[in-house]
Formats: structure tokens, sequence, C-alpha cells
């Protein structure tokens, strides 16, 4: 009897924890949804209330049809998705070759990739801006696209590489000896496998890219380059902030990454939990 | 099916030198097994073989054909591997087809030779399942099928038994033999287990820290061994061996062995022999030493008892030597128990005391 009994309050405790820690990380998300449909008259003049008396879809559509927000969120669309898309090839091929091959000054540049994720960002940023400048590149959503791959396909290779050292040699060694060359081993065996590792590196980067603020902000001043965490200071003005329509945009800029993640996530469980237990 | 020869090959990694010049014939048909501890370089010399590793020098040739520099899809070989290495998203189906797809073969004759191979292994019911699905000997018959199923030059396997349990293992062992002499495929076999190599070679290369120490038929090493090593290493129990001198004797060309004071036996002069009082190393086969009563012989103490079933191994100290005996019978001496030990002159393999190398 007893051992039931602890071992239902074990798992109590445990959906407990669980539940206090989801709380805690969704409440803001909550109040971002709830500011939002709260219309102006009520945001200061109810107090503190879980739920407003009245809610209003005010807010969204003076966001999309007065705002400049669908143009930020077009940009945001453009750079995230291309940066993933760059990063994600880049780093499947440089994680491939370190995982597969042994070449000489391996060690050294896996360890300068390492080195580069050790900088505050805030460091490069002025240099950074002197190096685009000249080649035509600030106030541009290629010059975004460039320093958000530059910054993340180390990262992203490192996180490849082990998805590639999961899977067994034997197994591309044996498409090889079935009459493959490499490249077919890679594309018809190796590949498939890496789908929920691609999955994982491809939205880690494009999470990265769609919030980034500090270089979208420093990098570009014109409106017609900004992305959207940009944009969303556009609603602070000197005087006041525009809470309504901040996290109605908010909301909004978060649609397209939660419709992303559900369409990947059974990919990107098995993608994270695959190097965690071997076979 | 095809000749494999092997000359002057050789492999380095950096400084660690893992094969140190093998010469290696392995007729058409033929059923070779490389056997040795880990890390003795048979796995090396398969995956050369197959193309996986490159030689740092020496010939592998297939048919008479020179293959050093070809890739190992152009070798046409076939390889088994220890983990299987079935293709994880592929039906069995497709991992017996992958390779004749490669080819270009039209459908129809790709599942003909499915069909064909998968009949053979007794595994048309798998045909439309995922490997994950499959138990560890079907998946071990699916990886048989995959490397059957376009007639190769050879078949390579590499230690395709490790993963399995010991009946499942007896019962594959058979069937790869048996598959093996009915499609007469030439084949190089990679295990570390000797009674594997006993069972199902035609011959026997036996490997040590990257050299082979002897070829020949299971009868030959068993018998016969060119060197300690390979008569330590085939057999179980292990052969025993016991550090004597060679006495010249009063009769010509014979001399005694003596183990300590006690002669073990008169044995006829070998030729590498040079000088009275040589200490040599005896092998004696575990089952080749007859135990009687203490009087009858050597005199040892029993220090240990193991029944197999089929026997008895006794573990016996003797002069501060150990020596393990098989029996068959079921003797009556029990732990601390002295008995007798006899050894026919014939059954007695000398080797250098220094070298290991045997004295004929």
């Amino acid at each position: 009897m007893r051992p039931r009994l602890n071992r239902s309050a074990h798992a109590t405790l445990h959906y407990a924890l669980i539940g206090l820690y989801l709380a805690f990380a969704l409440f803001p998300l909550y109040w971002m949804l709830k500011v939002s449909l709260t219309p102006d008259d009520l945001l200061y003049g109810e107090g503190v209330r879980l739920w407003p008396s009245r809610i209003t879809l005010q807010h969204y559509t003076s966001v999309i049809e007065h705002s400049q927000f669908p143009q930020f969120f077009r940009n945001s669309l453009i750079v995230s998705g291309s940066t993933a898309l760059l990063v994600t090839a880049l780093a499947s091929a440089a994680g491939y070759g370190f995982s597969r091959f042994r070449f000489r000054g391996k060690l050294i540049i896996v360890g300068l990739m390492l080195v580069s994720q050790m900088f505050p960002l805030v460091m490069i940023v002025a240099p950074m801006f002197r190096l685009l400048s000249p080649l035509g590149l600030t106030n541009s959503l290629t010059g975004l696209v460039l320093v958000y791959t530059a910054f993340n396909v180390p990262f992203a290779s490192l996180l490849m590489q082990s998805f590639f050292d999961a899977i067994p040699k034997d197994l591309e060694e044996a498409a090889m000896i079935d009459g493959a060359t490499r490249f077919q081993a890679l594309r018809s065996v190796i590949a498939p496998l890496t789908l929920p590792g691609l999955a994982a590196a491809f939205s880690f980067v494009f999470t990265a890219a769609w919030s980034e603020l500090l270089f979208a902000l420093m990098l570009n001043s014109s409106t017609a380059a900004s992305t959207f965490p940009v944009g969303l200071l556009a609603f602070v003005s000197k005087f006041s902030v525009d809470f309504g329509q901040m996290t109605a945009a908010g909301v909004l800029a978060l649609l397209p990454v939660c419709g992303f993640f559900f369409l990947i996530q059974r990919h990107l469980l098995q993608g994270l939990t695959a190097g965690a237990v071997k076979g | 099916m095809a000749a494999i020869s092997i000359r002057g090959l050789r492999k380095s990694y950096g400084a660690a030198e893992v094969l140190r010049g093998i010469d290696l014939e392995v007729k058409a048909g033929e059923f070779v097994v490389l056997v040795g501890p880990s890390g003795c370089g048979k796995s090396t010399l398969l995956r050369l073989i197959a193309g996986l590793e490159t030689a740092s020098s020496g010939d592998i040739r297939i048919d008479g054909k020179l293959v050093n520099g070809l890739a190992p899809k152009d070798r046409d070989l076939a390889m088994v591997f220890q983990s299987y290495a079935l293709y994880p998203h592929m039906s069995v189906r497709d991992n017996m087809s992958f390779s004749l797809k490669l080819r270009g073969m039209p459908r129809a004759r790709i599942e003909a030779a499915v069909r064909a191979a998968s009949a053979t292994l007794g595994i048309q019911e798998l045909l439309d399942r995922k490997p994950r699905a499959l138990s560890g000997g079907q998946k071990q018959r699916v990886a048989m099928g995959r490397a059957m199923v376009r007639s190769p030059q050879a078949f390579l396997f590499d230690e395709p038994l490790s993963n399995l349990d010991a009946r499942l293992r007896e019962q594959m062992r058979y069937e790869i033999r048996k598959l093996q002499r009915q499609l007469g495929t030439t084949s190089i076999y990679v295990t570390h287990d000797q009674i594997e190599a006993m069972t199902m070679a035609d011959r026997i290369v036996a490997m040590n820290e990257g050299v082979v120490q002897q070829v020949g038929t299971p009868g030959e090493l068993y018998d016969d061994p060119a060197n300690v090593f390979v008569g330590g290493f085939i057999g179980s129990p292990g052969m025993n061996y016991l550090g004597a001198t060679l006495m010249r004797a009063e009769s010509g060309d014979m001399l005694d062995l003596m183990l300590g004071t006690a002669l073990l036996a008169r044995v006829p002069r070998p030729a590498a022999w040079c000088s009275a009082g040589e200490r040599v190393t005896v092998g004696l086969r575990p089952e080749r030493i007859a135990m009687g009563a203490p009087a009858e012989g050597i005199a040892a103490q029993v220090e240990l008892s193991e029944p197999t079933g089929l026997g008895v191994v006794l573990h016996l100290s003797f002069a501060g030597q150990r020596l393990t005996v098989f029996t068959s019978g079921r003797p009556q001496a029990r732990v601390n128990d002295w008995v007798g030990l006899r050894v026919a002159a014939a059954d007695i393999l000398l080797f250098d005391a220094s070298s290991g190398v045997r004295l004929r």
C-alpha cells in the first residue's frame, strides 16, 4: 500500500512542479494576450484583473491597417527564413565533415568556432557596422542575413555534428559497399536519418533570427529594412507607450513561430532527444 | 566468386602500425576465418579488402585484378556488419533491393532476386517491416539477404554474430556455413571467437599484433600450432604452458623433458635444439593429459573443479605451476586431492622459451 501511495504522491509533486514552471513561463505570454485585447479605456481604469470586463480587436486592426507592422513582419520572415535555410545548409555540410573526416586543423577550426561564441555581441556591433557600411550592406536585409548566418553557423555546425555522430558510420559504409558513392550514401541513407537534426537546427536559427534586436537596430535605420523587433520599438514614443498595439503586434509576431513549431514538433522532439539515448 | 590475393599489405595510423606486412591467398569459393584478439588488425584487414580504408603499402587483388585504388562500390563485394547496418528508414524489401536499384536493375528482376533470397533465408513475411520491428536473429538474416541478393564476388563478414545470444549464435553459425556451401561464394569472416573460427572455417588465419601467426585448417592450428600464441588462442580450455628443461638422455637422439626434478617424458630431439639444460616451454592440451593415482605419474594437487556437463575441467597445481586438465569422465578427485598425471610423448608440443616459436 505505502509504496503505491508514495508513488502517486511523487507523481503529484512532479506534475505540480511542472505546472508551476509552465505558469511561470507562460504568464507573460498570457498577459501580452490579455493586454492586446483590453480596450484602451479599461487598461488603467480597471486595476489589475486577470481578464478585462470587455474585449476588443481594435489594437489588432490598427496594427495591421495603420502601422508599418506588415512591412516589418515581411522583412522578418525574409531575414529569418533565409538565415535559417542558409545556416542549415552550411551547418549540415560542416557538421558532416567534422563528424566523418579526419583532416589537418580540425581541432583548431572547432576551437575557433567555439571562441566565436564567447564574445558579447555588443562588442562587435561597431566593427561590424564599419565592415558592412562601405559594402552597402547596412540598411539592407541581405546584410542582416549575412550577419545572422555568420553568428549562427558555428553553433549549428556543432549541433549538426552531434546528430551525424549519432548515426553509425556502418550505415554509410554499408551503402558504399552496396554500390553507392559517398554522396549517394549521404543523400539516400544519412540525410533521411538527419531530418530531426535539420529540423532542430532550422528552428533554432529561425527563432534566434526572428527575435534578434541588437544588430537589426544598429545596422538598419530605414523602415523599409527593419524587422519586427525594431518595429515594436515604434510603439514607444517619447511621452507614452502604446501597450495595446505593442502587445497586439507581439501576439501577431508569435503566430508564425508557433505555427512553425507546431509543424515540426514531432521531428524536433526526436531531434532533441536523439543525442541523449544512443541506439 | 573470386580468389582474393593479398601481398605485403601494411596499414599505419600515424605512428601506430596496425598491419605489418600481410600475405594471404584466399582461393575461390573458400571460407576463410580471420581470428585473433581485439586490436590484432583483423577488422582493419577486412576493411582494407572492402575498400573502406586505404592501405599504406601492399597489394590487394580480387580475381587477379588490382583493386587498391578502387572505391568500395566498384569492388563488387558484400559485407555483413556486426551492427547489421540495416538502413533504419527503409523496409526489409528496400534494404535488400537498395544495391540492385543503384545498379539500375529492372524492377521485375529486383523483385525476383529479393524474393529468391528471402525464400532461401525464410524471411518472406518480414519484407514489409522496418528493421526496428525485427529481432536480432531476423536482422542478421536480413543483413545476409542484403549481401546475397546481388551475387557478389565475395562475402565479407565482420563479427556478424557477436550481438546474438549463445543459442542463436550456434544456429546462425550453422546457417551461414550451410548457405555459403550452397552458394559457393568466397567468404572472409572476422571473429575473435575461436569456436566460430574452428567450426566454420575451411582455413583459419590466426592474427596477433598485425601479423599473421599461422594459416591452416582448424585441425592444423589445433594440433600443430606454429607458436605459443596460436596454441593458446585456439582451443577452450586453453593450452597449458609449463616451463621445463631439456636434458640429454642416455639413449642417442632422445631427450629428457624435466619439469623441475620430475621426468615428464622422453621426447625426440628437436632440430633447433642446441645445448643440454636448455629451457623450453611445454604445451599440453588439457584433454590429452591422463589422470590416475598420485603414484602413477607426476603428482599434482586439485585446486578447483569445474563441471561443464560434457566433462569436467580440473585446475591443478604442480610445483608452483598451474595447469588445467579436461576429462570427459566423472573424476573422483575432489579439491585438495592429489592426482597423478601422465602425458604421451606425441602429445607434447615444445616451444622456444623466449620467442615462443614452436620447436620441431
